[in-house]
């Protein structure tokens, strides 16, 4: 069975569908994988590099008349850009219009009362544009490019960025260098979050695991 | 604000799983004080606008609305701009149907707002706001001013 080996901006569905399957889980649920499962717990939210076993395709048989013609409908998961929108006092961005662009699509809307925004994305949808005319916020959404928070890699110190930035704590460029900034924004967020009267802006572990459920993945 | 929009790294979701994606509007609430009446035609309702130099934000209070609220001690109505991201602004109060600029270059960080180089941090008191120490403008400052609301003289 071939090995896939993740690039930026992929995730499960996208690399299932490249290899021609309708459902990752059929990916993901792999006995193979099961090393693969424990490293990545959300398969939304894996990293460049990971290696993942490709299993071979099932044939499936389905009966046909001679003579006749049909036609076979293949059911894709389509994969949602799933957002919670907040104030920086926590409240939620509630009934807030917004403008998104995902691929050749512009779709205008407001959130739902928890702050909710919620689309189906076309297939190949690596990048959007969020639009928030009342606040004059323009955001480009880089999807699956949030990579995993985790103790393994090089990653740790990016994907914090990346989480602090979309907290609000500005950390400067998500370039994985744990600089003065970045510090700042870690203490900011310990003191915040996590009410320490020390922060010290370094991304232990009680750092990382509230940074992943604040953010929400 | 600045020009660019600024890039967020999202995780993709499924239809049936709960993985979201918290993204919070990081600004600053920032409460003006505008005297009633101004242009002392109180047919003409009273109207603040904050502006950023590049124009992408721009917002009108006028009186009447939620974020207006009549100050209980004086003749003013205090004016919540909520959530300003950080930039350079002007304030604009409308007279006679006119907008005129009466605070040029107020300068809203993420963590306070500065107006020649003097700083105000989160109060609700006028007097203790005209009080508030100068400090030097410093965007990348690591000190920890912890305001979420700031009150502007007008």
């Amino acid at each position: 069975m071939p090995i896939h080996v993740v690039k930026r901006g992929e995730w499960l569905s996208t690399i299932a569908q490249h290899y021609g399957f309708a459902d990752w889980k059929i990916i993901y649920n792999h006995p193979d994988n099961a090393a693969f499962r424990k490293l990545r717990p959300n398969p939304n939210v894996i990293e460049p590099g990971d290696q993942i076993v490709i299993p071979d395709p099932r044939a499936g048989t389905k009966s046909v008349t001679t003579g006749t013609s049909g036609q076979f409908r293949i059911k894709i998961q389509k994969s949602v850009l799933r957002l919670v929108l907040c104030q920086a006092d926590g409240k939620p961005l509630a009934d807030a219009e917004y403008k998104l662009t995902l691929g050749d699509e512009s779709i205008t809307g407001r959130t739902a009362s928890d702050g909710r925004l919620e689309h189906t994305m076309p297939r190949g949808t690596v990048e959007a544009k969020l639009m928030l005319p009342d606040f004059g916020r323009h955001f480009t959404l880089k999807i699956g490019e949030l990579d995993p928070l985790d103790t393994n890699g090089d990653g740790t110190v990016a994907a914090a960025q990346a989480r602090l930035r979309n907290l609000g704590y500005e950390c400067g460029p998500i370039d994985g260098i744990a600089g003065r900034r970045t510090r700042a924004a870690v203490r900011a967020f310990q003191a915040d979050v996590l009410a320490r009267k020390h922060p010290n802006g370094l991304l232990d572990r009680e750092t990382r695991n509230k940074l992943v459920s604040e953010h929400g993945c | 604000m600045t020009d660019e929009a600024l890039e967020l790294h999202i995780a993709p979701s499924n239809k049936d799983d709960t993985t979201f994606n918290r993204i919070v509007l990081s600004g600053l609430d920032i409460v003006i004080p505008l005297e009633i009446d101004l242009d002392e035609d109180p047919k003409t309702d009273d109207a603040i606008r904050l502006i950023d130099r590049d124009g992408d934000y721009s917002r009108v209070l006028e009186d009447g609305d939620d974020d207006v609220v009549r100050d209980a001690h004086a003749p003013f109505l205090r004016c919540t701009f909520r959530v300003v991201p950080p930039g350079v602004y002007d304030v604009d109060v409308r007279l006679h149907n006119k907008w005129h600029t009466v605070i040029a270059g107020l300068q809203v960080t993420s963590r306070s707002v500065r107006l020649n180089g003097e700083s105000f941090v989160g109060t609700n008191n006028l007097g203790e706001f005209a009080e508030a120490d100068p400090v030097p403008a410093d965007d990348d400052s690591d000190d920890e001013v912890a305001a979420d609301t700031v009150d502007c003289p007008l």
